[in-house]
């Protein structure tokens, strides 16, 4: 099992002083619902950023910290353990609305 | 027809403790919280009537004593209600794992002959189990009318609107005390479904003593961890509803989430807690407890596998007000000893000594008639918490099964011992004690080792047979960090290496040890030795591969 973390390939940016926000587009959610389902997701299901990852058991709990890595290494960001939490989450969705939220 | 007054678990759940008391049990507040879920929370009052209506939605399926009722929902205030729908109709309670694959609850449910399945409306596979069984009823607590399921079988298929409809059956079915009330499946060694029957008498005798063991009232709140087909569960529905406590039941995504699970202990103010280590470890390193009030948590069992003491130790730190135990039973008895802690562990931590309920016994592996003295021996329990049998194998029964004058004893087929103190310690299973070489090795030793060392966050061994026809030991191992990069990996193991060269006899030593993001664990969250040594064959065959 690899366990170290292929980096996110992310779209260029798009000039100085970009903030994580505006870093949060939809090719990035893209890069990002690609990387569960490749690397993190149980089931064979198609994913988009309204499903539910958590009810059916598509996402574990290491899925989870798999996760907030993978979006730290490919934002730059420290994501406070707090935050970590079900509502900011559940679906793709909610992640990207927490991210640019910050 | 009225349940007579020999204790069975109908009681717990009857309209008469809502204005008195019922046998032992006493009478409950109607309007007090009973049952809750983050979404619905039912009163005493209204937990009762649910309850009382799914039995009669079960008889109008044709549920007649003794039959079978499968029940296969996620936690939620229906999966309680469910499992008290089903006791009141005199039926057995065969819980289902809801993430188990299609095969694995088909061949529970061949087994123990389920007829009628209380599901969840979500599950995807429901037309899958129901094509490949004999089952002839589904319940759907929570469907919209409409709902169906597709399935090539004719079923009769119930839905919430039913379940409104119903009026509460007036009275549970007479059953025995003696009588089967539920059956929890494991899978034994060969992967054959085993089912332990516990009887009305065994959960009430548990529930007792649990509720004189922990001082458990009213005022408690619980939170139950475990889903229904893993016997911890037990505690939150016979023990918790023998005193008239709330039971808030968690949610499966918010096991996930540590800091989320945190801040509902601490704002739902639960008293009593029980799971496996694996969850109190991520409270403690993910829970950002400090940011917590969890004043109100006044005792913390943890058991079906080794705490490792260091872990213990941190968490202990972080919960000062709380009692810390240690609880031992193979599900085969419930619980059957207890070790409690007032200060963090200096090292492994015991089982401790039997409670009230129990009586055990050290004997000698191979003379269970003799005792084992001053070396380690089998664990013999003898207990009114024991199961009656497993389910149609009367030879696993009998071969489990030790009689002599003082009474009826389980064979546990763990390898404990006594420490200084008197408190027993668990050592392995019999099963688990391999021979290597010559030398006698107790696999969960060096196990346990393997997660003292810092920076291991869950490790277990497996014995490969070499190509040479040599057998080897090589251990797997999860960080407590979830992605280190291979020079910390490297780092790791040499730290894992030094460590276990220092405390084991070089045969104990495992040859090779591999770091991987997680050990597979078993449907009731315990690292499954099984599976990590096919966890092993992934990893060398793509080593291979890449040669």
């Amino acid at each position: 099992m690899n366990i170290a973390e292929t980096s996110p390939e992310l779209p260029e940016s798009v000039g100085p002083a970009v903030t994580v926000g505006e870093r949060v587009n939809d090719a990035f959610v893209q890069s990002l619902i690609a990387f569960i389902s490749d690397e993190v997701a149980h089931l064979d299901e198609p994913i988009d950023d309204a499903t539910d990852l958590l009810l059916t058991g598509q996402v574990d709990s290491l899925g989870v910290v798999r996760i907030v890595l993978w979006l730290e290494t490919g934002l730059g960001i420290e994501i406070d353990p707090l935050d970590v939490v079900l509502e900011n989450f559940q679906t793709v969705g909610q992640m990207a609305a927490y991210l640019r939220s910050r | 027809m009225v349940t007579s007054a020999s204790a069975d678990l109908t009681q717990l759940m009857d309209s008469r403790r809502l204005d008195t008391r019922v046998g032992s049990l006493s009478a409950v507040d109607p309007y007090a919280d009973c049952l809750l879920d983050g979404q619905t929370t039912l009163t005493w009052v209204e937990a009762i009537g649910r309850v009382a209506r799914l039995a009669h939605v079960l008889e109008g399926c044709g549920v007649h004593l003794g039959d079978r009722v499968g029940v296969r929902l996620s936690k939620s205030v229906d999966s309680f209600v469910a499992v008290h729908a089903v006791l009141r109709v005199g039926a057995v309670m065969v819980p289902l794992d809801p993430l188990a694959p299609v095969a694995q609850v088909v061949a529970v449910i061949a087994d123990a002959g389920v007829t009628v399945v209380v599901g969840d409306r979500r599950s995807r596979d429901l037309g899958a189990v129901v094509d490949a069984t004999l089952v002839r009823a589904v319940v759907l607590p929570g469907a919209p009318s409409g709902s169906s399921v597709i399935t090539d079988r004719p079923i009769q298929l119930f839905t919430e609107e039913d379940i409104i409809a119903a009026p509460p059956t007036p009275h549970a079915r007479v059953t025995s005390p003696t009588a089967a009330a539920y059956i929890i499946y494991t899978s034994g060694s060969t992967g054959r479904p085993k089912g332990i029957v516990h009887t009305h008498a065994s959960a009430l005798a548990y529930a007792h003593e649990a509720v004189r063991h922990y001082g458990l009232t009213a005022d408690d709140r619980f939170a139950n961890i475990a889903p229904l087909h893993f016997d911890q569960s037990t505690f939150e529905l016979y023990a918790a509803s023998a005193v008239g406590a709330a039971v808030f039941v968690l949610p499966d995504p918010v096991l996930r989430f540590p800091a989320s699970l945190s801040d509902l202990i601490a704002r739902e103010r639960i008293t009593i807690w029980y799971s496996v280590p694996y969850l109190l470890e991520q409270l403690s390193t993910r829970g950002c407890l400090d940011e917590r009030d969890l004043s109100a948590l006044r005792w913390v069992l943890f058991g079906g596998e080794a705490f490792a003491p260091g872990q213990l130790g941190g968490l202990m730190d972080q919960l000062p007000d709380a009692t810390f135990s240690n609880v031992y039973g193979p599900a085969e008895v419930n619980q059957c000893t207890v070790h409690d802690l007032t200060e963090p562990p200096k090292d492994s931590v015991p089982i401790g000594r039997a409670w009230a309920a129990a009586d055990v016994r050290v004997v000698d592996a191979d003379d269970l008639v003799s005792p084992a003295v001053d070396r380690p021996g089998v664990l013999l329990v003898s207990s009114p918490t024991m199961m009656s049998h497993y389910w149609n194998r009367p030879d696993l029964t009998a071969a489990s099964t030790f009689v002599d004058d003082s009474g009826r004893w389980y064979v546990t087929g763990d390898l404990v011992d006594r420490n200084d103190a008197g408190e027993l310690v668990f050592l392995g299973r019999v099963d688990n004690q391999i021979k290597l070489r010559g030398h006698r090795i107790e696999l969960e030793a060096i196990d346990q080792l393997l997660r003292d060392v810092s920076g291991v966050g869950a490790g277990t061994v497996v014995v490969r047979r070499e190509d040479g026809g040599d057998d080897a030991l090589v251990a797997l191992v999860a960080p407590t960090d979830a992605t280190p990069d291979t020079q910390a990996s490297a780092l790791l193991v040499d730290a894992i290496n030094s460590e276990l060269g220092r405390r084991l006899p070089r045969y104990a030593v495992p040859s090779a040890i591999h770091v991987v993001a997680a050990l597979p664990r078993t449907g009731t969250g315990k690292i499954d030795r099984g599976a990590s040594s096919g966890l092993l064959d992934d990893i060398l065959l793509a080593e291979q591969s890449r040669q």
